[in-house]
């Protein structure tokens, strides 16, 4: 077992060193492997997503751990004339308000409840998702569109559709005006006509389309100068002759309008810092949040009746959303987007092989079963991470053993043949293969997703080289993957770090880098014990059961799971861990299902209460 | 009732007085055009930083350097080239490869510790801002990527607008042809005119121009309700709107006439494979960026540009028939074994024949640095004013992080192609007495491509420029 040091007090310090890959090649620092293999492509960059906190003098240098919430920049080196000591962004977490708490000296971190955060959110626009404009074209003009071929939507790394990345350039831009054209033009006479009130294309019936559609086109009773804007388009476009002109040049027009493009979170008076958002506003901030569409007509009336800016009325509108089919999708996409299960492909293709790979001699049938195992996973976090599952069951209950071609896939490996225990989310074979490498498993990607994914404790990457690999060429090869991983321990360089990966990727061993259940790795007996700490339920563990058990009970992994559930639903990452909605999510989840969490982000005055920087 | 801007150059030439007015004014333009030489720019980035080899030996050849392997594709372009020896980046994170490429050309540090986006625009961008750079060319600029499906991300993005504005390359050239080329009609010496009517701008141009006029006038009144922050970004959209009016107002305009001697043709886009792992299909993809950025300086479409290959630490697994244990990324084994391995003699498999690392990061290496080559001959082979094409274009190629793929900000490998007519002295391996910052060889480039009010660049204002850089 590995052995906790002083350095682990350093949840806002620096690890100090980095680590060097033992026998053969370095690994991508702190996420890296050793015994001449390093992460699965793509996943250095996936693990360095971290916070930044106070900058170290200059000369320091390694990696380092940090938790949710925003830190301060990097360090700066050298200048103007040259270059002095590096020095790197060190850690720190929990905004202004609310610095993260230290782990005492023995490695623990007991839970620290953050003083209450700032109740108001930044104003702000946020453009809608290519899926969010497809959906609401069609609500407006009733016909689908293609977004397949628009320009790419910007995924800046922290979920996929964050208001700060929202860009529109020139090409992006130039999609919407030609899809903008193209779907008017398409419009049938009778399909112009329906969204005419009065049934007819004449130019009598223009006031009440206009109001009819600009205020269904922004979410919002329009303004009398929006309506003579658009009636001027409509006049141009009736000018050639053709009266059904008019009528499609103002859906076009429409289609592009930055009122329909964008939500907006900036109220009504510019000249008050500190204010309310309209109603309209928080329905569409629910509407598109928790069913990724835009506001129907019954939610905008609750809108024109006041009820989204009072607690009561906002619960129950929020309580009412929350029961539809289209919650209950887009729930389980912030389950996929937050437990990385979308990055497990089932698709082949010869140009771009799916993720992961892996090695076809040693997991025979592995890509046989990629959608059945997918499929399970899918299974799974409908009933635990949906609305009525809860952050318990999630990560305790027990998994099945599948029936069919991967029930007998899971039990391939000759070890492994009786089978064993899986538990919960953590066991899943999707997840288990894709923090794995293509050839053997992977403590270290284990450890750091769960140190990452629950704990919210991301490991930053050392920042300078590591020693010369003849000073660890000599050794003895190792015959499994523990005791190969177990040499992070013998570096001090490696130790700082790797400690808190590696002793929970440990529980993990059971399970091999494909999912299948083994007891036994090169003829030796596999070892599943690990440790946890820098939590506050810190101790041995026998397995990964243990493991999701103590998490299960860990206030730090509700704070996080509340974390993420905040910055998926509001597309903002938090300035402070003490604000409204992370702590009532927290409180939530702690005995109540997802649902619960939910309702409960998008229920506190954070919802309506916004100032202006 | 539509508020238009009565004094506009379109409004105007659509009244018979407005022409008389203007036409003085559009031949003088033309005439400027004809005889003031454009200055250009290209960014370019290739993946995984590069060996010790790429820097040139001192002796011999007619400029007193000697190309080495990665390089070796440049033979003939030395008095074009100019190595700037002891320039290393400002700050560092981790590994470097985030910060790295933040402010390869940025020279800022991370805007957010979330996104890891650099927190200001790049070198092209201040440029698009502060002059002239774009001339009368129909499109800002261009951004361009192979070997990799772009992406918007912190590792896939060298270029900024501003703090958090990533601009994302275009990966697929078909979409990208038709960016930048839209409403050209080929055939000939010179990009002719998009067809307009005597009557001028139809009704169809009308009503996409009324709805823009609408749309500006929403942004620009939703910007006032926000902060600075989420006022640049809807900058952005805005900056996008005002391109697309200068499109439609370009199609009612006389055509500029080119200048080059190269002919405006079309590029053929077909028969690209996006894998990332096939370096034979990967330099067919590379070749068709490389050529529609070189047609569209030859057409005049665009004068700034920027080309990524890979991203940051991209892996490429499997490429050239790799073979290295079970990891067969070139990042995880060839560009780690050459900082890690420092006497770089661990063998790896290049396509069943055992090779040191050294050897396979230099053949990995030469594969993106001969796209480059590719691009750079191009310009040179197109005549312009007293020289070529090159002349008066600065490729400006940078890696993520030091020699030796170092992990580091130190010893940054920058190499400035081109740009003679602007004053870059080309044709020089310079190795400076002590190390200098990479903001100032960036300010000196500002200052070649004619910001030369610029006083430093990025988190280093004052920092002034290189000497030697600029004659």
């Amino acid at each position: 077992m590995t052995s906790r040091h002083g350095l682990f007090r350093a949840r806002a310090r620096l690890c100090v060193e980095p680590c060097v890959v033992l026998a053969a090649t370095l690994v991508i620092a702190c996420t890296g492997t050793i015994g001449g293999t390093a992460p699965a492509p793509g996943e250095g960059a996936a693990a360095n997503a971290g916070n930044a906190g106070t900058a170290p003098s200059g000369g320091g240098s390694g990696g380092g751990i940090s938790t949710a919430g925003a830190g301060a920049t990097p360090a700066t080196t050298g200048g103007t004339g040259g270059t002095g000591g590096t020095g790197s962004g060190g850690t720190g977490a929990g905004g202004s308000g609310n610095p993260m708490p230290e782990p005492d000296a023995e490695g623990h971190l007991p839970y620290a409840a953050p003083a209450p955060g700032p109740e108001a959110l930044p104003a702000r626009t946020w453009k809608l998702s290519h899926e969010q404009y497809a959906k609401s074209v069609q609500a407006l003009v009733g016909k689908a569109i293609d977004v397949t071929d628009m320009e790419p939507e910007i995924d800046n790394g922290v979920y996929p559709n964050m208001s700060g990345s929202g860009l529109v350039r020139v090409a992006l831009a130039t999609d919407y005006y030609d899809q903008a054209k193209a779907v008017t033009d398409a419009m049938t006479a009778a399909e112009l006509t329906a969204l005419v009130p009065g049934g007819q294309l004449a130019a009598a019936s223009k006031s009440a389309f206009l109001a009819s559609v600009v205020e269904r086109a922004f979410r919002r009773p329009p303004a009398q100068d929006e309506l003579d804007q658009y009636g001027a388009i409509f006049e141009l476009g009736a000018s050639g002759g053709d009266a059904a002109l008019g009528f499609r040049s103002v859906l076009r027009a429409l289609l592009t309008a930055p009122n329909f493009l964008y939500r907006t979170e900036i109220g009504s008076d510019a000249t008050v810092t500190d204010f309310q958002l309209t109603n309209y506003e928080v329905a569409a901030l629910l509407s598109y949040s928790l069913l990724d569409a835009p506001p129907s007509a019954e939610l905008l009336g609750a809108a024109s009746r006041g009820e989204l800016t009072s607690a009561s009325t906002l619960a129950t509108a929020v309580s009412s959303l929350l029961a539809t089919p289209e919650a209950t999708a887009e729930l389980l996409a912030f389950a996929s987007a937050w437990l990385k299960v979308y990055k497990f492909e089932t698709t082949l293709s010869a140009d771009e092989p799916p993720l992961p790979q892996k090695d076809t001699t040693r997991f025979p049938g592995f890509d046989a079963v990629r959608q059945a195992m997918f499929d399970e996973s899918a299974t799974f976090l409908s009933a635990q991470a949906g609305p009525t599952g809860t952050l318990s069951a999630l990560l305790t209950t027990p998994l099945p053993m599948p029936t069919g071609a991967l029930g007998t896939f899971y039990l391939s490996e000759a070890s492994g043949s009786a089978g064993g225990t899986r538990t919960g989310v953590l066991g899943l074979g999707t997840l288990m293969s894709l923090r794995a490498k293509e050839t053997s498993t992977s403590p270290t990607l284990r450890g750091l997703f769960v140190r990452d994914r629950f704990l919210c404790q991301e490991i930053h990457l050392p920042d300078i080289a590591p020693p010369d690999i003849s000073e660890t060429q000599t050794r003895i090869m190792p015959k499994t993957t523990r005791e190969l991983y177990e040499q992070h321990a013998a570096q001090p360089s490696c130790k700082s770090c790797h400690s808190l990966l590696d002793s929970v990727g440990f529980t993990f061993e059971s399970l091999d880098a494909a999912g299948r259940f083994r007891t036994q790795e090169n003829g030796v007996a596999i070892d599943t014990s690990g440790e946890l700490w820098n939590t506050d339920v810190d101790g041995p563990l026998a397995d990964h059961t243990a493991l999701a058990s103590a998490l299960a009970q860990s206030e730090w992994v509700r704070e996080c799971v509340a974390t993420q559930a905040f910055r998926f639903y509001f597309g903002e990452v938090e300035a402070d861990r003490g604000i409204p909605p992370i702590q009532a999510a927290r409180t939530a989840i702690a005995g109540g299902t997802f649902r619960d969490a939910v309702q409960a982000v998008m229920t506190t005055p954070s919802t309506f209460h916004r100032v202006r920087p | 009732m539509l508020k238009r801007n009565l004094f506009s150059r379109r409004a105007l030439l659509q009244t018979g007085l407005g022409g008389v007015f203007l036409a003085p004014f559009l031949r003088q333009r033309a005439l400027e055009a004809q005889t003031v030489l454009p200055k250009r720019l290209l960014l370019v980035f290739t993946p995984d930083s590069h060996p010790r080899e790429w820097w040139p030996t001192v002796g011999g050849g007619t400029n007193g350097f000697t190309l080495q392997g990665p390089l070796l594709d440049f033979a003939g372009l030395e008095p074009h080239m100019l190595f700037v020896r002891r320039v290393d980046h400002s700050w560092t994170f981790d590994n470097h490869h985030e910060a790295g490429i933040a402010q390869l050309f940025t020279g800022q540090k991370f805007f957010d510790d979330a996104t890891h986006y650099a927190n200001g625009p790049s070198v092209d961008q201040v440029l698009l801002k502060n002059t002239d750079i774009r001339g009368n060319t129909p499109v800002s600029d261009i951004h361009l990527t192979a070997g990799d499906k772009g992406g918007g991300d912190k590792r896939h993005v060298i270029s900024y607008s501003g703090p958090g504005q990533p601009i994302a390359h275009e990966w697929d050239p078909a979409k990208a042809f038709t960016n930048i080329f839209s409403g050209v009609t080929f055939g000939g010496a010179t990009p002719a005119p998009a067809p307009t009517t005597p009557e001028g701008p139809s009704l169809d141009t009308q009503i996409k121009q009324a709805a823009l006029d609408v749309d500006i006038g929403q942004i620009k009144k939703i910007q006032g309700f926000l902060g600075q922050e989420e006022k640049e970004r809807l900058d952005v959209h805005l900056d996008a709107l005002n391109e697309l009016e200068k499109q439609i107002q370009a199609m009612g305009s006389p055509m500029t006439p080119p200048i080059t001697g190269g002919s405006c043709e079309k590029v053929n886009t077909s028969g690209v494979n996006s894998s990332d792992r096939n370096d034979v299909t990967i330099d067919t993809w590379a070749k068709i960026q490389a050529d529609l950025i070189v047609n569209a300086f030859t057409c005049d479409r665009t004068r700034v540009a920027d080309l990524g290959f890979g991203f940051s630490g991209s892996h490429h697994t499997g490429m050239m028939g790799l073979k290295a244990g079970d990891n067969d990324s070139w990042h995880d084994t060839v560009a780690h074994l050459s900082v890690n391995d420092k006497n770089r003699v661990t063998n790896v498999s290049l396509g069943g024949t055992q090779t040191t690392v050294v050897d396979a990061f230099i053949k990995f290496d030469r594969l993106w640095a001969s796209q480059v080559a590719y691009l750079a001959k191009k310009l040179a082979a197109v005549a312009e004013g007293d020289g070529s094409m090159l002349d008066n274009t600065l490729i400006y190629w940078g890696v993520e992080s030091g020699t030796d793929h170092n992990h580091s900000p130190k010893d940054m490998q920058y190499l400035l192609i081109g740009g003679k007519n602007m004053g870059f002295q080309v044709g020089q391996y310079l190795q400076l007495p002590t190390t200098q910052s990479a903001h100032k060889l960036h300010t000196s480039v500002l200052h070649g491509l004619g910001y030369t009010a610029a006083t430093g660049f990025g988190i280093e204002p004052t920092c002034g420029p290189l000497d030697g850089v600029l004659g």
